[in-house]
C-alpha cells in the first residue's frame, strides 16, 4: 500500500452535530428551548438575529413552527450574549435587551408589533390607539390582524391591546382566556375597562 | 463543482446544506489531520462553514457563479486556522487516540501515528499533502486555496511525501 493511498484512508464522515451547528449558526435552522411563563411552559425559538417565536409547549409545536417559518428546528441553547435575559423578557412582557426576529411578518405588521412592545406592563391600549400611533388611523382591523399574527407573544405583549368597548378581544396564544389570565396577573381591572369613560370615577 | 456554484447563485438557502453535506466531512478530516485535534477541527469546520454562508449572502450572483466552491472554502478555513495553528505549533500537542471510524480497515490503521508523522512536516508541506491526498483536491485547487503558485504546491507535496517516506523507513 502506497503512502498516498494510506493518507487517503485518513478521512471519514462529518462528526455528528457539526451540520446542525452550522445550520443554527447560519440561521438556516432555529434552535428551541423551554421556558416557564405565566401560561405554563413555553417553547422559545431563536436564531442569530434574535427570538423568532414563542408558542405554548404543547404537542405539535414543531409542526406549527415548520408550517409557519419553513425552517428546521433543533433543540439548542440561545446565544449566550442574551440567553439569560429571556426569562426576564417573558416575565416583564417586553423584549428589553433580547433581540427579536420579525422577518416572518410584513413591514406594517412589524410596525404594529414594535409599537405594541412599548406598552407598559399593567396597562392596556385599544386597537385604534395603536393604529394612530403608527400613523395608519384607518387601519384598525389590519392592526388587529397584525397582533393575531404576532410570532412572539408574551415578549411582545399583544395581550395589552384590547377593544375600544372594553371587550378583551382575541388572543394569539391559545385562547382569549389566556389573555384574561395575563392581564389579571398584571393587575389590570378588566371590569373597569368595560365601563364607558365618563362613568369611570 | 460548477453545478453547486450555480445552485448557490440561484438559491443560497436551499443549496447551502449541500455544501455542508458534500464538503463538510472533507473539511473536518483535512483540518483534523492538520491539527491532530478533534475539537479544534470541529470548531474550525463549523466556523468556516458559517463564515462561508455569510460571505455568500453578501456576494452577487455573478460572483457566486464564478466560484470554485471547495478551494474557496479552504481559503476561509485556512485563514481562520492560521493564527490558531501557529500558536499550537509552538507547544507540545497531545495526540488524540484513534477513533472508531477506521475500525473496519483490514490493516489496523493508526491514525494517531499518522497525526504524529504529519506533525513532523513543516506547515506548508503538511497543508499541501493533506489537501492533496487526504482531502483529494487537485494541485490547481490547492494553489488557489492556499494562494501559492502551482509549482510551489507541487514541490511542497513532493517534499512532504518524501519526508513521510523517510519517517516510515526510520520507524521500520
Amino acid at each position: 500500500m502506497t503512502i498516498e493511498s494510506k493518507l487517503g484512508k485518513l478521512t471519514g464522515d462529518l462528526p455528528h452535530g457539526v451540520s446542525e451547528g452550522v445550520a443554527l449558526g447560519t440561521g438556516l435552522a432555529d434552535g428551541f428551548d423551554l421556558y416557564e411563563s405565566a401560561l405554563g411552559n413555553v417553547v422559545v425559538t431563536f436564531n442569530p438575529r434574535g427570538v423568532s417565536s414563542v408558542d405554548l409547549a404543547s404537542e405539535g409545536f414543531a409542526e406549527r413552527f415548520a408550517d409557519r417559518f419553513e425552517r428546521r428546528l433543533f433543540r439548542a441553547e440561545a446565544p449566550s450574549q442574551w440567553r439569560r435575559f429571556i426569562p426576564e423578557a417573558l416575565e416583564a412582557g417586553r423584549p428589553g435587551t433580547v433581540p427579536v426576529d420579525l422577518r416572518s411578518v410584513t413591514a406594517f405588521q412589524a410596525d404594529v408589533l414594535h409599537e405594541t412592545a412599548r406598552i407598559p406592563k399593567g396597562e392596556v391600549r385599544p386597537y385604534s390607539w395603536l393604529a394612530r400611533r403608527i400613523e395608519r388611523p384607518r387601519a384598525v382591523r389590519a392592526t388587529g390582524s397584525a397582533l393575531a399574527r404576532n410570532p412572539i407573544p408574551l415578549i411582545i405583549p399583544c395581550h395589552r391591546v384590547v377593544r375600544s368597548d372594553g371587550q378583551i378581544g382575541r388572543y394569539s396564544l391559545g385562547n382569549a382566556h389566556n389573555k384574561v389570565v395575563l392581564l389579571e396577573r398584571e393587575g389590570v381591572d378588566l371590569e373597569a375597562l368595560k365601563r364607558p369613560p365618563n362613568r369611570i370615577p | 463543482m460548477g453545478d453547486l456554484a450555480m445552485a448557490l447563485a440561484k438559491n443560497l438557502d436551499r443549496a447551502f446544506p449541500e455544501v455542508v453535506e458534500k464538503m463538510g466531512g472533507r473539511l473536518y478530516w483535512g483540518l483534523r489531520r492538520m491539527s491532530g485535534d478533534h475539537q479544534e477541527a470541529e470548531d474550525l469546520t463549523q466556523e468556516a462553514l458559517i463564515r462561508a454562508y455569510r460571505a455568500l449572502s453578501s456576494y452577487d450572483r455573478e460572483r457566486i457563479r464564478a466560484l470554485r466552491v471547495e478551494p474557496w472554502l479552504w481559503t476561509i478555513a485556512l485563514n481562520l486556522g492560521r493564527n490558531h495553528l501557529r500558536d499550537r505549533s509552538r507547544r507540545p500537542t497531545f495526540v488524540t487516540e484513534a477513533e472508531g471510524v477506521l475500525d473496519f480497515d483490514p490493516e489496523p490503521f493508526d491514525q494517531a501515528g499518522w497525526d504524529r508523522r504529519l506533525a513532523e512536516l513543516n506547515k506548508n508541506q503538511r497543508t499541501a499533502v493533506v489537501l492533496r491526498h487526504v482531502v483529494g483536491l487537485g494541485v490547481d485547487e490547492i494553489a488557489e486555496a492556499v494562494g501559492r503558485p502551482v509549482g510551489t504546491v507541487k514541490a511542497d507535496i513532493h517534499r512532504g511525501l518524501a519526508k513521510l517516506r523517510d519517517i516510515l523507513e526510520a520507524e521500520s
